[in-house]
């Protein structure tokens, strides 16, 4: 069922049917009276604003999208050898008893006594 | 669109004066794109918003970003796309869109949807101006973005050209929009046929 067929369907058929009422063309009507004196005068008192800020908002996010795409394309490049660097530690790190030492403290260590 | 007012216009000259801060410069930019911000704003205007508010904030939006424009394209294509985006904007922030039921139609505008669902004619001429008032509360069920592309490109038989000068989306993406516009409003006829058989 594609929407875009160009058989009658019933929204094609009421879309040719509200067609049929002219929109209204408003292609020569002017301003209305003062609108035009009402924005100018407005507009003008406001403090001009110039394009600076707007092309330095674009230039910084390009740049923010060059960096985070350079620190996912290094993170990758390097994932090797960080995961080989962080399993070395860890099997450093697996022949000292961290564990029985913590719960031989606990054990040592006297209650807390509640403060006067 | 520009048409041929704008095209004897002397824009380049006139932002400078602008530019300049002179006043009259400024009334005579607003007075020579104000038809052109209208046509939109009319034709997308939402509910409860007055489309001379609506018009004043285009303007003032236009005059604010004055320094952005770059002259990469006409002004009135800038400006063009300005009003769709305040439309957009506006029509988001309505946020609950009223509930289509077949209850709260008139009697002429029921008969036209019940017409167009069941019937393959053609809706009658004295019909027409229910079928635009359904219309408008049809689309009223769509996304602001596709009711707007599928409102130029049925309604106003606007070019794919056309709705990507005027709303600066490319012509892929007015596809898009149309077609999933177009599959939610026959997913929607299909509703409400089955509704009025229960």
């Amino acid at each position: 069922m594609n929407p875009n067929s160009p058989r009658s369907t019933a929204w094609t058929r009421l879309a040719e049917a509200a067609r049929r009422t002219r929109f209204e063309d408003v292609g020569d009507i002017p301003a209305p009276y003062g609108f035009a004196t009402r924005i100018a005068a407005r507009a003008l008192s406001l403090p001009a604003t110039s394009a600076g800020p707007f092309f330095v908002a674009k230039i910084t996010l390009r740049v923010l999208g060059v960096v985070c795409l350079l620190a996912i394309v290094s993170v990758s490049v390097n994932l090797g050898s960080i995961l080989s660097d962080i399993d070395e530690q860890a099997g450093k790190l697996g022949s000292t008893p961290i564990e029985a030492a913590e719960v031989e403290n606990t054990i040592d260590s006297p209650p807390a006594q509640p403060q006067p | 669109m520009p048409d041929n007012a704008d095209a004897l216009f002397d824009f380049v000259r006139c932002l400078e004066q602008v530019r300049a801060h002179d006043q009259q410069a400024a009334r005579e930019l607003v007075e020579q794109l104000y038809p052109l911000v209208i046509r939109i704003v009319r034709s997308h205007l939402p509910r409860r918003v007055s489309e001379e508010d609506l018009a004043q904030e285009v303007f003032m939006k236009m005059f604010t970003r004055l320094g952005q424009y770059q002259g990469a394209m006409p002004l009135p294509h800038w400006v063009s796309r300005i009003a769709v985006t305040t439309c957009i904007d506006h029509l988001r922030a309505q946020k609950r869109r009223p509930e289509f039921r077949w209850a709260d139609l008139s009697e002429t505008e029921a008969e036209v949807l019940d017409n167009v669902i069941t019937n393959e004619n053609i809706v009658a001429a004295s019909d027409s101006l229910a079928a635009r008032e359904l219309v408008h509360k049809l689309l009223a069920q769509l996304k602001p973005e596709d009711r707007m592309v599928i409102q130029m490109l049925d309604l106003e038989q606007k070019t794919l050209a056309e709705i990507s000068d005027l709303t600066g989306w490319n012509t892929t993406l007015i596809k898009v929009r149309a077609f999933r516009a177009r599959r939610k409003l026959q997913k929607f006829f299909q509703e409400l046929q089955k509704k009025e058989r229960s």
